[in-house]
């Protein structure tokens, strides 16, 4: 649903401030740098997802002289009330409600809010390691069926259980210990298998969608491909009993879903390794735009979309093939340029010391 | 801090579980204000439980000498044993009236994050039972969670070659209940386990 309005109480540089922007088109947050533009994008990210993309630090998110954070969005549902709230405290468990009720799965909160944001730190799904592409594809997986933010925990869990074994076994490993470690072996590869089969479904899914998205920002040249790598090959069990000699004087898990990729190629080559920082930053908007599109999809209204700084980053053709992609939804953009022309905002809010206000615009 | 005795005992009451320095004073300062009488039976109730209460022998369930009620009762059936992780899941499977067994008490699950392994649970003495005792079935009542699967697992495999038939409890939807109401792992795990309808 698109946000009404919200409200953000001791978050970041923020006393107490309500943000409204419009419902149904462009809202674009402008200020100097450092005013709490993007800690206003940060917000509406941490209500849709329970993390922020910046720190997962809780001290930097709540103000200083405070003990908690509280966020609230109100979400214009045509049919009833509704509204996300977070109370983020300084330590101790965070609690989410959606219409005052607690819940505790991302699922439950991707039915009233969800958010594909952009920053400039994205370079990093192309230029980075695996660990940002895994990040993603499980971020999308886990708002459309709280099934696989469930599995992701197991995986994690289970990943968490084997290392313990593996480092209390301190580079050798007896009988005894060998028999537990099958147990979670055989644990490790159901739930590994699934999320990998779960994982490549869902990249098999996006890959069309982000080439789309790839081919309108950059214009006609190089396509881009993607494809979800697996750090094993058959079966999964068969492999962590392979590796069991080499994990146990490394005190780590050397294959699973955990060391898997999803590899980006453009034009037949590892975009990693071969595009250059332009083609990087279009494929990684490309990225960002073809979850856009897939969760748009899904079915409900359209994802909130959140753009912080992109426009200091592309080149004007860049820009303008952005603009131009823009879906008619909402939009909240921040930027502490001048937004390039072709951008018609529906509302100007301006930022700066930790208020908000309306702007001309 | 308060004066000795006082403060001592707020000490010991905050270090039991569920109780932090807060309650632990309330506790402490209701205490003081109560009759001698019931002060008294209140610590003899504690040194009494401490003194009597043992775990079983055999199955190390709580019990008040060797043996706990169970095991010492003829009229359960010594064929069939409930494994479970605490003693506090017997009360909840004795509610059912369903089962006549006897039982076993893990003392925990398999967690190497906090270091239990097998050794520190009573599988060893689980295995020793099941030829003594001529055990024909063994039910895996561990918690329906990522460690209870794994204990259960484990278990399984030791018992595989010794011959028993070895069970684990159907999950499936809460009785008396709303589907609507139901949490969807639930409810796949339900659908999953379905069975043909007898009419």
């Amino acid at each position: 649903m698109p946000v009404r309005s919200l409200l953000l109480t001791g978050f970041r540089c923020f006393d107490t401030e309500v943000v409204e922007p419009d419902p149904f088109g462009l809202t674009v947050l402008r200020g100097p740098n450092g005013a709490g533009k993007t800690s206003v994008l940060e917000a509406l990210s941490w209500l849709a997802t329970g993390r922020s993309w910046r720190t997962s630090s809780r001290d930097a998110l709540v103000r200083a002289g405070t003990a908690h954070a509280v966020l609230r969005a109100e979400l214009a549902d045509p049919a009833r009330r509704l509204s996300v709230e977070a109370d983020i405290p300084r330590e101790g468990p965070v609690k989410v409600r959606v219409n005052g009720q607690v819940v505790s799965r991302r699922a439950d909160v991707a039915e009233a809010l969800r958010v594909v944001l952009f920053s400039p730190d994205d370079l990093a799904l192309v230029s980075g390691g695996p660990a940002g592409r895994r990040e993603m594809v499980d971020d999308v997986l886990a708002t459309r069926h709280s099934r696989w933010e469930a599995l992701q925990r197991d995986v994690d869990r289970i990943l968490r259980q084997r290392g313990a074994l593996l480092h209390q076994s301190a580079g050798r490993i007896d009988t005894a210990a060998a028999a537990t470690l099958d147990v979670w072996d055989a644990r490790l590869a159901s739930a590994g298998t699934a999320l990998a089969d779960a994982r490549q479904a869902l990249v098999d899914l996006l890959d069309p969608l982000v080439a789309a998205a790839h081919r309108r920002i950059a214009g006609v040249g190089p396509g881009v491909r993607l494809a979800y790598q697996r750090s094993w090959e058959g079966d999964l069990g068969d492999a962590l009993a392979n590796s069991r000699v080499e994990d146990v004087r490394r005190r780590a898990t050397g294959v699973g879903p955990h060391r898997d990729d999803v590899l980006v190629w453009l034009a037949d080559r590892p975009a990693r390794t071969h595009a250059s920082q332009g083609e990087q930053r279009s494929v990684a908007l490309a990225l960002r735009l073809g979850a856009y599109h897939l969760i748009l999809g899904d079915g409900g209204a359209p994802p909130v979309l959140l753009l912080d700084d992109v426009f200091s980053e592309l080149d004007p053709v860049r820009a303008s093939a952005l603009v131009a992609e823009l879906p008619t939804g909402q939009v909240l953009l921040t930027t502490a340029v001048e937004p390039p022309s072709g951008v018609s905002p529906d509302r100007v809010l301006d930022v700066s010391e930790g208020r908000i206000a309306a702007g001309a615009s | 801090m308060y004066t000795g005795p006082l403060q001592g005992l707020i000490d010991e009451l905050g270090r039991l579980p569920g109780i932090g320095p807060k309650s632990a004073q309330r506790i402490a300062f209701h205490l003081l204000k109560i009759a001698p009488e019931d002060a008294q039976r209140l610590a003899a109730a504690i040194v009494t439980m401490t003194e009597r209460t043992t775990l079983c022998s055999r199955c190390f369930n709580v019990a008040e000498g060797d043996l706990c009620q169970f095991c010492n009762d003829p009229t359960r059936d010594p064929g069939v044993l409930c494994v479970v992780e605490d003693p506090r899941d017997i009360v909840a499977l004795e509610k059912t009236r369903e089962f006549r067994g006897r039982y076993h008490v893990l003392h925990g699950a398999l967690s190497p994050l906090d270091g239990i392994g097998p050794e520190q649970l009573r599988v060893r003495e689980l295995l020793d039972r099941v030829v003594p005792e001529a055990l024909s079935e063994i039910i895996l009542c561990t918690n329906p969670n990522l460690e209870g699967e794994a204990t259960a697992l484990y278990i399984a495999r030791l018992l595989r070659p010794l011959g028993v038939s070895i069970t684990r409890p159907a999950s499936g939807l809460p009785m008396g209940s709303d589907l609507e109401y139901a949490d969807e792992l639930t409810l796949a795990r339900a659908l999953e386990g379905r069975r043909p309808v007898d009419a």
